[in-house]
């Protein structure tokens, strides 16, 4: 029986930052598949086409998203996978360098799962990992 | 030649402020993945198992990190520069030595790229030529790094208008959607990920060299494919 990879989708910009995130997966040990958008018009785009009943299958079982993307902006994506049919439900932790409490605020009223400050040494990027994990065990249960 | 209209100090302030906001979240991004690539290596270096691949891989984003700090730190330098009209040196001369100057700067990029750049009857006018040759350089360095399948043409004209010359720059590379040109001018606003190389102020450094020259750039309008720039420069004294 071939392992389950969680599908996530991580809307970043900044690949020093999707670097990090591939490793704290890769820490983690988590089996997971990661699709990576590098703007808030190509994160949408690819929701779009991967939306409906028919797509359930590839359909991302968590979203990562920064507030601060190109094009369209984390806020707005995420008001938008709130708003999907088909995504509605699908947790969402967003990962922001942003330390502005209206930022937090902002993000859990459009409805994000967790706010993470994206990691500044090696302690908060161990937790990174282990706050990826934990969200999907909500998930599964 | 208009001097620039003096702005409220308010306005002036905030945009300061936004200005060092977007730095500071740049240069700790860049910070973010040296410092935490750096203890990693430290602790994949201390492994008996062979980790060589993670040792290169860690490495590698040290080394990123530290050049796009440098990157950004370089670009705000430029940025610092470009700000402050009185520190201009204004004088009258052909604006072909300007566009020179950037060829030159620019000469393994157009190399590389196999990119042709014509220029049509530039005039004579009354600006910064260093500053100026560094507008060009921007320009023109975009036109190649937003290249399409194509190798880059870029096309440098001038036409009299009152006052002044209306300059365009067009390229043929891969264009800018109208939906994202307003905020092109905007401090560390990219329409891209910082694995396309720069700092992200370019536009802005070329808004306030044309500002300080009491002239504006902006895009023009249509174009289905490439883009044009278009800014206004003031006509050589006594013209």
């Amino acid at each position: 029986m071939t392992e389950h990879k969680t599908k996530i989708l991580l809307a970043e910009d900044n690949d020093g930052d999707v670097f990090l995130v591939r490793r704290a997966l890769a820490k983690r040990g988590l089996s997971h598949e990661l699709v990576v958008a590098h703007n808030g018009e190509e994160a949408m785009t690819w929701l779009d086409a991967h939306c409906g009943e028919e797509k359930k299958d590839s359909a991302p079982e968590l979203i990562l998203l920064d507030l601060n993307l190109p094009r369209i902006d984390g806020a707005q994506l995420l008001s938008h996978i709130r708003k999907s049919d088909s995504f509605s439900r699908t947790p969402v932790i967003v990962l922001t360098s942003s330390d502005s409490p209206k930022d937090r605020q902002m993000a859990l009223e459009l409805g994000a799962n967790l706010y993470f400050r994206k990691p500044t040494d090696l302690a908060s990027f161990m937790d990174l990992g282990r706050i990826i994990e934990e969200t999907l065990k909500t998930v599964t249960i | 030649m208009p001097a620039p209209k003096s702005r409220p100090e308010n306005e002036v302030l905030d945009e300061m402020q936004r200005f060092l906001h977007a730095a500071v979240h740049d240069l700790r991004a860049a910070q973010r993945r040296t410092g935490i690539a750096a203890e990693l290596l430290l602790q994949a270096g201390l492994q008996v198992d062979d980790k060589d691949e993670e040792r290169t891989a860690l490495a590698a984003q040290l080394l990123q990190g530290m050049a796009k700090t440098e990157e950004l730190l370089a670009g705000i330098g430029r940025y610092a520069t470009a700000l402050t009209p009185a520190s201009y040196k204004m004088h009258s001369f052909p604006s072909l030595g300007a566009v020179h100057f950037a060829l030159a700067h620019l000469d393994r990029e157009i190399r590389e790229t196999g990119a042709t750049v014509s220029v049509r009857d530039l005039p004579e006018i009354t600006g910064d030529r260093d500053r100026l040759a560094e507008l060009f350089e921007h320009l023109i360095g975009n036109a190649l790094k937003f290249r399409g399948p194509d190798p880059p043409a870029v096309e440098i004209e001038a036409h009299r208008m009152p006052g002044g010359w209306l300059f365009s720059v067009k390229d043929n590379g891969i264009g800018i959607a109208p939906k994202y040109r307003d905020r092109l001018f905007i401090p560390f606003r990219r329409l891209h990920g910082t694995d396309v190389p720069g700092a992200g102020l370019g536009l802005a450094i070329c808004g306030k060299i044309v500002a300080a020259h009491g002239g504006r750039i902006w895009i023009e309008e249509g174009d289905p494919s490439g883009v044009t720039f278009l800014f206004i420069l003031p006509a050589a004294d006594g013209n």
